[in-house]
């Protein structure tokens, strides 16, 4: 952070739009790297590859629990990575590590953090691995001078290990985005397990802004019943200066069928696991529901009932759409929701419009809870839905996908 | 499970912050789940007068029935409603206001330590049973510190972190309320807050007590508001159980899209 201004001028660029932005945070701003071929790295043990566009600085590290890498981003910008041992929750990682960031780098180092806002927050794939990722914006004042700068944070979990990298600068954006992307995409681990033979990722979207994402990974075993994995990570701007993280992995093991043998919820916001509940089959029909949620024991019993999986959601909606006439087909199925998890909660799905020859507008309710969908015919899986939250409308869009369920 | 699950999650997730973000009740700054609001220059009226507002919702006539005014034209998306007092929603019957519960849990350690400081605090200064509701408001204002840290809190975590946002305010206002023997529950719905000639209205959350057989407003997270504030509820949290976060989203087809502050009622506009 170079360039210096005067407090009011900072304060009316900090509540103004970027067309009033002075020159010279126009130019700090517009700042890119020259990026190159990109360059093969390896840690020194050998457990870890990639290849970035961009020269590193110094040598990797590695310690108790990351490999530690840095990029030159410009002159005197670098870019910092680090790719954890072991995996991580993505949205919280982002979350906290912003106010690591502040309190014991940015403050220390540029003086008091008058005013910091997040610029804005992003999802999507770096090949075939979700990320998020988060900008900041922030005035410091050491005593005699205001500073602006800016936190670029960038987090994804790949291969059952956690990437973060960072970058403090005004500038460099695009660059930042392209170079970490890469890290991402181009990460081999030698412990990673086997592929899964489907995976699908969908980003979640408020105004123009994508605020998450949902990832699905479906692994078979040599019984042929699968292991499917659905991991969300979801960042919220609930006040100019402060985000809301939550993180979900729900695991279930299905038969061929869809048919479900027992599934898991972990979820955590702000970094804080407060579900973490196991569902079993009971004696007879029954569901047994076991663990902690809100910090107390749970031991329920569902007395009767299916819990539907994500390929027996599929299969139904496929059924529905193969129908001659399918609009206005409709069927009904009972979901193990965290956001219920004692009891097993109905749900119908209806066939409302046609879209094109291949798809169909389809409505999955809850109550009054529903998310409108387009369904692919030939697999009833959903690419995009949208649900309205009050003034908000949420948008969901599936943006990669590999492989047959 | 499905997508939907995900997306249902995104959508819990955004309904609980709908249901409460005013922690800074004197900035009028638009955040994410603000409820946008127009407010004519001028518009201002005295905080304790009618104020006419259109209230537009995904259902407006929905929303009439929860605030017992008369309902829109059919397929409107716009109610015209008068603010003069506080309005009296309705919940279903059967419910125990002075049980604890999943959410309302005052049968916790924790809570039951607050509610053993909050009866040391009130043998320092008289009172009668009937203004108990004043000081434990009090209370919870003290002890409960407004931030974002938390997401949707029940009483016992609030008791235990004693942060949170208006939601967290809440709670702990209707466990320690119980606790009592006042019959309590938490409303979810809009904090209209004037700021000299603007107006800004935020999802909220806050407590209602039961006094004298009439519902009244009990607000730890804005009682100490620098700038008026009037009150809407959309609705009551009915399911206090581990399904609470649904109940949040039952409310969402009343859930207030955006405001429009019109000013003094007309004579012949409905008043509640």
């Amino acid at each position: 952070m170079r360039s210096l201004v005067t407090a009011v001028l900072l304060i009316a660029w900090m509540s103004s739009a970027f067309a009033d932005d002075p020159k010279w945070l126009v130019d700090a701003r517009a700042k890119e790297s020259r990026l190159i071929d990109a360059r093969p790295v390896s840690s020194a043990d050998k457990q870890l590859s990639f290849a970035v566009p961009v020269a590193m600085v110094g040598a990797m590290t590695e310690d108790k629990g990351s490999y530690s890498v840095q990029f030159a981003m410009g002159p005197d910008a670098v870019a910092n990575c680090e790719i954890l041992k072991d995996d991580v929750d993505v949205a919280s990682l982002l979350r906290e590590t912003a106010r690591i960031t502040f309190a014991d780098s940015i403050e220390p180092a540029q003086g008091k953090v008058e005013l910091k806002r997040v610029e804005h927050i992003d999802a999507g794939v770096a090949g075939p691995t979700a990320f998020l990722s988060a900008a900041w914006l922030y005035r410091v004042n050491d005593g005699k001078t205001l500073k602006v700068g800016a936190l670029k944070q960038y987090a994804a979990s790949r291969l059952g290990h956690g990437v973060y990298c960072a970058l403090n600068d005004l500038g460099y954006a695009k660059s930042f985005a392209t170079v970490a992307g890469a890290l991402v995409e181009s990460l081999k681990m030698k412990d990673a397990g086997a592929t899964p033979h489907f995976s699908e990722v969908s980003v979640a979207t408020v105004g123009d802004m994508r605020i998450g994402y949902s990832t699905v990974e479906m692994m078979r075993d040599k019984d042929g019943d699968t292991k499917s994995t659905e991991t969300s990570a979801l960042l919220m701007i609930i006040a100019p200066d402060a985000l809301q993280s939550a993180d979900l992995v729900h695991v279930e093991w299905v038969k061929p069928d869809g048919t479900v043998i027992n599934a898991k919820h972990v979820m955590s916001n702000n970094g804080e696991i407060e579900m973490d509940l196991a569902l079993a089959q009971g004696e007879g029909t029954s569901w047994l529901v076991d663990g902690t949620f809100k910090g107390k024991k749970v031991h329920e019993n569902i007395a009767d009932g299916v819990p539907s999986s994500w390929v027996s959601q599929t299969n139904l909606r496929r059924t529905l759409l193969a129908k001659e006439s399918p609009i206005g087909a409709e069927a009904t199925e009972t979901d193990w929701l965290d956001s219920d998890p004692a009891h097993l909660t109905a749900m119908t799905v209806k066939v409302t419009s046609a879209i094109d020859a291949n798809s169909f507008g389809v409505r999955e309710a809850a109550g009054p809870m529903a998310v409108d969908m387009v369904v692919d015919r030939a697999t009833g899986q959903a690419t995009q839905g949208t649900m309205q939250v009050g003034p908000v409308a949420i948008k969901f869009a599936r943006i990669y996908v590999q492989g047959t369920p | 499970m499905s997508a939907f699950n995900a997306w249902c999650r995104t959508f819990v997730a955004a309904a609980w912050i709908a249901g409460g973000g005013a922690v800074a009740p004197d900035c009028l700054a638009q955040t994410l789940f603000a409820i946008p609001t127009d407010a004519p220059p001028g518009v201002a009226v005295a905080d304790d007068q009618p104020l006419r507002i259109a209230l537009h919702a995904r259902d407006a006539a929905a929303l009439a029935k929860v605030l017992g005014t008369d309902p829109p034209p059919p397929g409107a998306d716009v109610l015209q409603y008068v603010m003069n007092g506080y309005p009296s929603v309705q919940a279903a019957a059967g419910h125990r206001w002075t049980d604890p519960s999943f959410v309302i849990d005052y049968g916790e350690p924790g809570v039951a330590k607050l509610s053993a400081e909050f009866a040391a605090d009130l043998a320092q200064t008289p009172h009668s049973n009937d203004l108990l509701p004043e000081p434990l408001v009090k209370f919870v204002a003290r002890t409960v510190h407004g931030s974002h840290n938390r997401g949707f809190d029940v009483a016992s975590e609030v008791a235990l972190h004693r942060d949170g946002d208006c939601k967290a305010y809440a709670v702990l206002t209707a466990a320690l309320a119980r606790a009592v023997g006042i019959p309590a529950r938490v409303v979810l719905g809009l904090a209209l807050i004037r700021s000299g000639t603007r107006y800004g209205a935020f999802g909220h959350a806050w407590a209602e007590f039961l006094v004298n057989g009439r519902w009244v407003a009990a607000d730890a997270a804005l009682l100490n508001a620098p700038n008026p504030v009037r009150y809407l509820p959309f609705g009551v949290l009915e399911n206090e159980g581990m399904g609470y976060a649904l109940d949040v989203v039952r409310l969402t087809p009343v859930w207030v899209q955006r405001v429009e502050v019109l000013g003094s009622p007309a004579a012949d506009a409905p008043s509640r």
